[in-house]
């Protein structure tokens, strides 16, 4: 259809100009968000590698499975920090992309949009374990507990990491340190695997479970910072 | 949802119903209360096609209370003036089509409704709106000359 065809057409239904319309609008509450929509909005937004990076995980833990059987929990435990980078990248996608001023304008605040993402990235992640600590423990000697340690200390080391990184540092540098950083304990933990495997031993697991809940404090802690930080930053740009 | 903009074209759809100013808006008032009103529907989404059901049965109450009760005649204010005498051609060649002809080109072409949106608001398959569509601009084209508007 021709523009001005089109034009022709919608002035034809134009109506004489509203008289009452901005004191109608002005006295209308605006329609409140529920939290589920709030956060189902949120996950729209969430980008697209996020969703590529923990299906190819799936893919990966699947196919080393089918192939690998034993050796499946090493594979996944050498690709799960990877996931953990999506976190910390979510996280500070505003600053770096400088966007703050902007977010701010929004109907929501800078901070309680990254902690809804970094919450549906926390349960998308959560999914992501329970399907492959079960998966891995039923390939592997280990046991569920053993398993899901093996997975959650490398997970939460990038987390803390990256965070505490990209807390000191908020450009866009900040994001290829943290894809340094998951790459480093990727590599890490696989010459762990195949150089000391003895540390995968039962009687290592108490160590194993400190090292979790130390790293779990860390992570909490650096998350606090984090959210203080974010708050500073909306303080600072006011 | 952007209320300002919804509001023009709910407004648009109801005068086109009514042709009266001040019902319209009257209409267009009631409608965005009727709809804010119903939490559930601002939640699930679908909230187009909500408006302009609300829209349109207000529309019908009201037009059958007018037979009742006949309204006064508007005089046309300045900017209807300019109105109808740059859109007097378009105007006149859409007289010629039928009622339902008409809604369909104002909610497609006027208010940019999407064609999922048109079929559940005018109970419609989305062949039939793409035929009627087709048809009712061709129509159209034929008593416009076509030479202006091809």
């Amino acid at each position: 259809m021709k523009k001005n065809f089109k034009k022709a057409l919608q002035n034809a239904f134009e109506p004489p100009m509203p008289l009452r319309k901005n004191e109608f609008l002005k006295t209308i509450p605006q329609p409140k968000t529920s939290m589920i929509s709030f956060m189902l909005t949120q996950a729209e937004y969430l980008p697209k590698h996020v969703w590529w990076s923990s299906t190819l995980i799936v893919c990966i833990a699947l196919f080393g499975a089918y192939f690998l059987k034993n050796d499946v929990l090493g594979i996944v435990s050498t690709v799960i920090p990877f996931a953990a980078v999506s976190v910390i990248t979510e996280n500070i996608r505003s600053d770096i992309y400088m966007m703050s001023e902007l977010e701010m304008a929004a109907q929501f605040s800078l901070k309680s949009v990254v902690l809804a993402r970094m919450g549906i990235l926390g349960v998308l992640h959560l999914i992501l374990l329970l399907f492959l600590i079960p998966l891995s423990s039923f390939y592997n000697v280990a046991s569920v507990l053993q398993t899901g340690l093996y997975l959650l200390v490398p997970y939460l080391l990038t987390i803390t990491i990256g965070l505490w990184v990209t807390r000191k540092v908020r450009v866009i540098e900040s994001m290829y340190v943290c894809i340094g950083i998951s790459a480093c304990i990727s590599g890490i933990n696989f010459f762990v695997q195949t150089i000391f495997p003895i540390v995968y031993e039962e009687k290592y697991l108490l160590n194993w479970i400190l090292i979790l809940i130390i790293l779990i404090i860390l992570t909490i802690r650096e998350l606090k910072k984090d959210i203080r930080q974010t708050e500073e930053l909306i303080w600072n740009l006011l | 949802m952007d209320l300002e903009e919804e509001y023009d074209k709910i407004y648009r759809y109801c005068f086109f119903k009514l042709h009266h100013q001040q019902m319209a808006e009257d209409i267009t008032q009631e409608t965005f209360l009727r709809f804010l009103e119903q939490k559930e529907y601002c939640e699930r989404g679908k909230k187009l096609r909500y408006l302009y059901t609300i829209a349109h049965h207000l529309c019908v109450d009201a037009y059958r209370k007018s037979k009742e009760e006949p309204l006064t005649d508007e005089l046309p204010s300045e900017d209807m003036e300019d109105d109808m005498l740059t859109g007097i051609v378009v105007k006149a060649a859409l007289r010629e089509l039928s009622r339902e002809e008409q809604e369909l080109l104002l909610l497609r072409y006027a208010n940019e409704v999407g064609v999922s949106d048109i079929c559940s608001i005018l109970h419609m398959s989305r062949f039939t709106v793409y035929r009627k569509t087709i048809k009712a601009i061709k129509q159209l084209q034929n008593i416009l000359r076509e030479e202006d508007f091809k």
